[in-house]
């Protein structure tokens, strides 16, 4: 199933269609529902607050730092390839406040990405091939056997306000 | 059509009524992205190396490239001398009101151009 096929049946959300920038971004259902939700005010609404933001600048068009290497990367960067690199899993990390929130997908195409998964990140602690395997599942779920977008180097996924760090 | 924009959801302020600190922790964050954004885009059009930068602001390299690395709650010191070092820019600053129906600066620019020229709603002087 493609991804207009998926915005149309209501299995992934468009995040804003009526954005004017080149990038787009879809949410899946546990993403809309548990990282959108209207904010709890204490220390975990304010993390999803602040992570609702940084997904947010990426639709509007803000530069992204990526990090290439899943073992050697800069702590800082805001998005990051995850082990294993074939299944072009990236994740957006939302660090303020420490421990922050992350947030695992695939893009489907040059500068559309869907958010698949999220969660706490003291809650990888252990368990990130689980966590993987939950992202994994929730594109083989909607996608089934379309594999996500992938490329050579990361111009292939961003055209443009991107660095590799 | 649905938007999943937060400021979609927020109210305005109005009498003593105490504003979330979800608010604040959202709009600080947009503002930081948006700072980081601006950076980096006078950076890349300078053609300046982050050694040639680190430089000019008396800085080690490693501290410029894990400065820019990530936004983070830089001061206005740091984004004053980031943009002057990058290219003798000077930030000059405008208030949008995203939250007033007819306010359009509050919407980004949109760019298609792979040479980064996205100009984010913070403005520099000519």
């Amino acid at each position: 199933m493609s991804i207009s096929d998926s915005v149309s049946s209501g299995k992934v959300f468009d995040f804003d269609p009526v954005s004017e920038t080149p990038r787009k971004l879809y949410l899946s259902e546990e993403v809309a529902s548990g990282l959108f939700a209207p904010p709890t005010q204490d220390l975990d609404g304010i993390r999803r607050a602040r992570a609702q933001a940084v997904l947010e600048d990426f639709v509007d068009g803000g530069f992204v730092t990526v990090a290439e290497d899943p073992f050697d990367k800069d702590r800082k960067a805001i998005m990051a390839r995850v082990s294993r690199i074939e299944w072009e899993i990236f994740d957006f990390r939302c660090l303020d406040p420490e421990p922050g929130i992350r947030v695992l997908g695939c893009f489907v195409a040059i500068d559309e990405f869907v958010a698949l998964t999220w969660d706490y990140r003291e809650e990888f602690d252990g368990s990130w091939p689980e966590q993987v395997e939950r992202c994994r599942s929730s594109w083989s779920e909607l996608f089934g056997s379309v594999l996500p977008h992938s490329g050579a180097q990361l111009d292939a996924y961003l055209s443009y306000n991107f660095e590799s760090v | 059509m649905r938007t999943f924009r937060t400021i979609s959801n927020l109210s305005k302020p109005s009498g003593r009524d105490r504003i979330p600190e979800t608010t604040f922790a959202y709009l600080q964050t947009k503002s930081q992205m948006q700072a980081f954004t601006l950076v980096w885009s006078e950076f890349k059009k300078s053609g300046i190396s982050q050694s040639d930068l680190a430089g000019r602001l008396g800085k080690g390299t490693d501290r410029v490239c894990k400065l820019l690395a990530a936004p983070g709650n830089w001061t206005l010191d740091t984004i004053t001398e980031l943009l002057f070092a990058i290219n003798g820019g000077v930030l000059t600053h405008a208030v949008a009101h995203p939250l007033d129906p007819q306010d359009l600066s509050a919407k980004p620019v949109p760019s298609t151009s792979r040479e980064n020229s996205y100009v984010a709603p913070l403005k520099m002087a000519a």
